[in-house]
């Protein structure tokens, strides 16, 4: 318990004292996670919609796969984006492993398939003949699509807050890719992870208060988007 | 048919649906400031025929002419379709308010500012439901989230408007009201339409002329008064008689 | 906002600067904390970037064999010189040393204390007390198995044996609430020993030192290999400015120095 409270503590005495190397880090969880999150919105909205709106042959078994994807283990995709990226593999000539590209790049792969199988389900439960109502009020293919999506923004947010949450809070794969390289690719959960193995508990439990914090802002942003009315 | 200004011309409207035949009607017209109710048993192939001609289906073949303009239904009817609109028999509006939903076909076109609060408010009066302008439309009665789907129509001024079973979700004593205000708004304007309706109350007051379907097959069309007093087919008998 | 975004994190190097040099190194060593003392001094020095992995000594090994690491950091001598045997690694100089110590519960029911670590493991096996090993290949693990072949001992799939697969804190902790025995690093020890219920109960056996040697990567194994950077960090990690910067390292923490540099005439035995 009172380990608890020393990490409260610190955390408090991290946030207050601006100190820059808790700052640096937390920017840069907030920067890679953000990113990753818009990158995987454009995805996986945008291809969760068109996946949802189309008729094609074998459409069942994408839908499938996409939503196997969700189920996949974060560190397994970190594995799969090393392989890639190492020296010996075919990207290993752009050098980005160990830089915070690649934990971006580890990040939209996790949580591109959650946004996406969330933005198929929420299109397909939208009422089939709305599509027909849109364009019979004279909407073009894009207007139609865009209407759809202001439709269905309750669930679409709430998808883009669980790719958000999900890679906000990775480790293993951000560790795999990122390295954890001080200054550099460290960030809030890796930080954590070797602040505990450093045996420096009240600093670990700091980093993840200050984790949740940060969660906690950026989603509550979300939800009141996610929440207000259509604009006029 | 007469030689008025025909405001819709169709020929050969063939559909065809998992190998069935679910519409084939080869000649149709529609003057001008004319509403035409299309009637017949459930699978006639009414829907079918009002989804073809809103642009909102391809049909496997046909060929139409709106004021006397060729349109290719196969192609990209976005310009045609914003001359026209469609009312369905669920009222299909969006989760804002009433006036959002009033809006939307007009911003689709464009318009914006004062020009826009201007025009929703006009189509809200000419429906009886000003006062329910900043209600959420998840709050809305049967008949009151007909009418705004029927403000939503109206607002965009189509010269065409086509209404599937517009009446089936109200009560009766919505039905008899919103049907006055929907005759004297297509009036009003000049609108000419096309309804499908199961209610022969319906179809009297406002129809100029009906067509009767079957199988997709046209079999009987005239005036109301035509139809009443001879029947060609059973349907129309038990439509009329009843 | 997503183009600034994209500026920040892309942000190439300068065509002139030199290429980074990756570092497969130990956990123990990073969370020594030693590396965030001497890379940051080398990058500003050298100019060139350092991209250090904390990875165990044995898949610090497998990279370097593959090519993805320039200069590997390690503490697993035989390993290492099978490394060296086979031709992967291109020079290996020692750089600093330390050394394992053995610890356990204070009511030690082995009764293992004071002795040499061969008769420690043998009163273990017979008594069959509880040890944690971590079974992770690291430097750490290695040096364990070497200590139980020279007891010709072989604990595996025994019941009083836990492997833990897992770092050198952790399996720490496990064997402090379990009232284990554990092999661990000096550095790891000092730094977690105020939230463990164990002692030291063997130290200072000529078997228990504990040597790190940086060991640079074979150019011929891989075109991307640098080679000229990992020359540079591996000169100064053996400079007389590092080797003093290690000499003193931990001795505000801890009341005494971490590690002992190679250059040092004997290696010291470090009490407590």
């Amino acid at each position: 318990m009172e380990l608890l409270f020393d990490g409260i503590a610190t955390a408090w005495r991290l946030l207050i004292s601006l100190d820059r190397e808790v700052l640096s880090i937390t920017l840069l969880s907030l920067k890679v996670s953000a990113l990753a999150t818009l990158i995987s919105m454009l995805i996986g909205v945008l291809g969760g919609t068109a996946i949802a709106l189309s008729r094609f042959p074998g459409k069942r078994l994408v839908v499938s796969l996409v939503n196997t994807g969700m189920g996949v283990p974060p560190v397994v995709a970190g594995l799969f984006v090393t392989i890639m990226l190492w020296r010996s593999g075919p990207f290993g000539q752009f050098e980005i492993l160990y830089t915070p590209t690649a934990i971006v790049i580890a990040q939209t792969f996790i949580a591109t398939p959650l946004v996406m199988g969330i933005s198929v389900a929420a299109i397909q439960n939208l009422p089939p003949a709305l599509r027909l109502q849109i364009l019979a009020l004279g909407a073009s293919r894009l207007q139609m699509v865009w209407l759809l999506l202001l439709e269905a923004r309750l669930p679409l947010m709430a998808a883009i807050m669980a790719g958000f949450g999900g890679v906000v809070s990775e480790v293993g794969a951000s560790m795999m890719v990122g390295g954890n390289i001080k200054g550099y690719t460290r960030v809030l959960t890796t930080a954590t992870v070797m602040e505990s193995g450093r045996g420096n508990f009240d600093t670990a439990l700091a980093l993840g208060l200050i984790l949740l914090v940060l969660s906690f802002g950026v989603n509550y942003l979300l939800t009141v988007i996610q929440q207000r009315q259509r604009p006029r | 048919m007469i030689g008025n200004a025909a405001m819709l011309e169709l020929e050969g409207l063939f559909v065809k649906r998992g190998g069935k035949r679910v519409l084939d009607l080869p000649l149709l017209t529609l003057a001008e400031n004319e509403t035409l109710a299309v009637i017949g048993p459930n699978g006639a192939g009414k829907s079918t025929l009002l989804l073809s001609i809103a642009g909102l289906l391809s049909p496997d073949s046909g060929r139409l002419r709106f004021k006397g303009k060729a349109i290719d239904l196969s192609g990209n009817t976005t310009a045609y379709r914003r001359r026209l609109t469609m009312v369905f028999q669920d009222p299909l509006l969006f989760d804002c308010t009433v006036e959002e939903n009033v809006a939307t076909g007009l911003r689709i076109r464009g318009i914006g500012g004062k020009e826009l609060h201007r025009q929703v408010d006009l189509a809200l009066e000419r429906f009886k439901i000003t006062h329910l302008g900043r209600r959420s439309a998840r709050a809305l009665s049967g008949g009151e989230a007909q009418r705004v789907a029927l403000a939503r129509a109206f607002a965009l001024q189509p010269e065409l408007v086509l209404m599937d079973e517009p009446f089936n979700a109200l009560d009766p004593l919505a039905r008899r009201v919103l049907v006055d205000d929907l005759a004297h708004n297509l009036h009003l304007a000049g609108t000419a339409a096309i309804i499908t309706s199961h209610d022969r109350d319906k179809v009297q007051r406002l129809a100029n002329r009906v067509l009767v379907l079957d199988k997709g097959r046209p079999v009987q069309y005239g005036t109301v008064d035509e139809l009443q007093q001879k029947a060609h087919h059973p349907f129309v008998a038990a439509f009329f008689g009843g | 906002m997503v183009a600034a975004l994209l500026a920040l994190l892309l942000t190439v190097p300068a065509v002139a600067a030199p290429r980074p040099v990756i570092l497969a190194t130990t956990t123990s060593i990073q969370d020594a904390g030693l590396l965030d003392l001497l890379i940051p001094l080398f990058e500003r020095q050298s100019g060139y970037r350092v991209k250090t992995v904390a990875v165990g000594s044995g898949q610090a090994i497998v990279m370097g064999r593959r090519g993805e690491a320039d200069l590997l950091l390690a503490h697993a001598p035989r390993d290492e010189q099978e490394f060296m045997t086979k031709g992967f690694g291109s020079r290996r100089r020692p750089v600093m040393q330390n050394d394992f110590v053995l610890v356990g519960p204070p009511g030690d029911p082995a009764q293992v204390r004071g002795q040499p670590i061969t008769e420690a493991l043998q009163r273990i096996s017979r008594t069959q007390a509880l040890f944690l090993s971590r079974s992770d290949h690291s430097g750490t693990h290695t040096k364990e198995l070497e200590l139980w072949q020279k007891a010709a001992l072989s604990p595996e799939g025994r019941r009083w044996y836990q492997e833990t697969g897992m770092g050198m804190g952790q399996t720490l902790s496990i064997a402090s609430e379990k009232k284990g025995y554990t092999l661990t690093d000096r550095g790891t020890w000092l730094a977690l020993r105020k939230n463990l219920a164990l002692e030291i109960l063997v130290q200072g056996d000529a078997g228990l030192i504990n040597s790190y040697h940086a060991i640079e990567v074979n150019p011929a194994l891989s075109p991307r290999i640098n080679a000229a950077g990992a020359r540079v960090l591996a000169d100064f990690l053996v400079s007389g400015q590092a080797q003093e910067l290690i000499r003193n390292f931990g001795v505000s923490r801890y009341g005494l120095p971490l590690f002992v540099p190679a250059g040092a005439a004997a290696p010291l035995r470090m009490r407590k």
